[in-house]
């Protein structure tokens, strides 16, 4: 079996690594596929919460590195979607638990076992990003049509490139399109522009990731929305179908719920 | 009447002190730079590997994109490194000066503003973007056939030349202002340091997003769109 291990990174902090992260993880284990899903923001454990995993956690990450535990029992099962594991960060721990050496071990002793490993890096480009990223063969890097969101992921595209990562694919998250019209949001061909890779995603702003989060039930998990559909062609793109990019200026037209509304708003119309 | 350069007809490749000296006629310029170039590569590639070179431009007419040509054509191909610029014809010679190349002969003396002699600097070619987070110091001129992203630098000790995007700092004649230029392919960047100058740039300005030269004159940064 061989194992794709991707980091989900960004540069900055609060552009959506750990929803993407979950809820990519989620569809590619409903596709058939085994994942483990790594929240290497160790201190700042997150990715439990979103994965709705956070009350049946025994061991972490830094009890397999200290050899405290067997990898195995740190890895937390999912029970609504078969072959999805959790690899939980510790919360009362920092950055330097882990090195760039251990966490290379630990992602090679994953290798043959599982077919994607899914690694939520933590923002910054300090040891954690470094550490998160020692293991893995791909990155996805993830933006949000703003300078600031562009200008740090610049600096970890260039970072990932001269640690010649074998792809850095990227994921253009939290577009609105009534903005990118209007010009007051970089468009996703700007974002594209700049940065100079592959872009392998285009996710709208949606309500409902604030909602799913929450509740801690990834939209990819039942969710119909634009958003969950946008996560299932991103999934699609990583298992090699050609899917082809939506138009990011028109989000809001063929997005389900307007669709909707247009649907009954004829229907009202027709009474 | 015989034009400059008539009699060279060949890319010729020649020994000149410590480096190599290639020849370019301009019957070259344009689609028979490939196939000129590649029987050259076949027969002095090796020679050519990380090798000094002047690059002698002979005839007239030459443009932004010929020497671009040379440069992806022979120079990168051989993975060799220009350390000067020749060319034949005056107009040329003189556009590329004010474009920042360095027209100077290795080891050749020139005069700075400040009445000191110096060494003239090799220029430094990068071959690719730069992103943010990197940053160049060089003492000659650069010369980026890429982009310079926003949050990338470079620090010149002569001229800045990019051929690209440039969305990042420019800082050229880290210690003279008179006789170096930036140049951009298409000046995108908000700050912009010729010498001990500085000048705040915003989107209003009608050549944001074109390609510009520019240069200290009379006190202040001067900026001029090149057009055609």
């Amino acid at each position: 079996m061989d194992t794709r291990i991707i980091v989900v990174t960004s540069g900055k902090g609060g552009v959506g690594k750990t929803t993407v992260t979950a809820n990519l993880s989620f569809r590619l284990a409903m596709e058939g596929y085994s994942v483990v899903a790594i929240d290497a923001d160790i201190g700042l454990r997150n990715l439990d919460v979103v994965m709705g995993l956070e009350n049946r956690i025994v061991f972490n990450i830094v009890d397999v590195i200290e050899e405290a535990c067997k990898l195995p029992q740190a890895l937390v099962r999912d029970k609504r979607v078969e072959n999805l594991h959790l690899l939980p960060a510790a919360q009362t721990r920092t950055k330097e638990a882990v090195t760039s050496d251990q966490m290379l071990k630990l992602c090679n002793s994953l290798r043959g076992k599982y077919d994607f490993v899914l690694i939520d890096s933590p923002a910054g480009i300090e040891s954690g990003f470094r550490n998160a990223a020692a293991g893995a063969d791909e990155a996805l890097v993830v933006v949000t049509p703003d300078v600031s969101s562009v200008r740090d992921a610049d600096r970890i595209i260039g970072i990932l490139e001269s640690n010649q990562k074998k792809s850095i694919d990227l994921v253009v998250n939290r577009v609105r399109s009534k903005m990118i019209r209007s010009g007051k949001m970089l468009g996703v061909s700007d974002v594209s522009d700049i940065l100079a890779v592959n872009i392998i995603g285009i996710i709208p702003e949606d309500d409902n990731v604030v909602t799913s989060t929450n509740k801690g039930e990834p939209l990819t998990l039942g969710s119909t929305s634009a958003a969950a559909r946008a996560f299932e062609n991103v999934s699609g793109r990583i298992l090699g179908r050609e899917i082809p990019l939506p138009d990011p200026t028109s989000f809001d037209e063929n997005g389900l719920l307007t669709g909707l509304k247009k649907m009954f708003g004829r229907k009202a119309g027709r009474g | 009447m015989t034009s400059p350069g008539r009699s060279r007809e060949e890319l010729e490749l020649r020994g000149e002190g410590g480096a190599l000296r290639l020849v370019v006629p301009s019957r070259y310029r344009g689609v028979r730079m490939a196939a000129g170039a590649e029987a050259l590569l076949s027969k002095a590639g090796p020679i050519m590997k990380g090798a000094g070179m002047i690059v002698d431009l002979r005839g007239e007419g030459w443009s932004v994109s010929d020497i671009i040509s040379v440069v992806e054509e022979i120079i990168s191909p051989a993975e060799a490194e220009v350390i000067a610029w020749r060319a034949e014809e005056p107009e040329t010679a003189s556009w590329m000066k004010r474009a920042g190349f360095a027209m100077n002969s290795p080891g050749e003396r020139r005069e700075p503003c400040c009445g000191v002699y110096e060494e003239a600097v090799r220029s430094l070619m990068v071959q690719e973007s730069l992103r943010s987070g990197k940053k160049i110091e060089h003492d000659g001129d650069v010369i980026v056939l890429g982009n310079l992203n926003d949050g990338a630098e470079i620090i010149a000790g002569g001229s800045v030349v990019v051929l690209g995007r440039l969305r990042g700092l420019a800082h050229a004649g880290l210690d003279r202002e008179d006789d170096v230029v930036i140049v951009a392919g298409q000046y995108e960047a908000t700050q912009v340091r010729i010498g001990g100058k500085i000048s705040y740039i915003d989107e209003t300005c009608s050549w944001w997003g074109k390609p510009v030269s520019m240069r200290v004159v009379k006190g202040s940064i001067a900026v001029k769109e090149i057009k055609g």
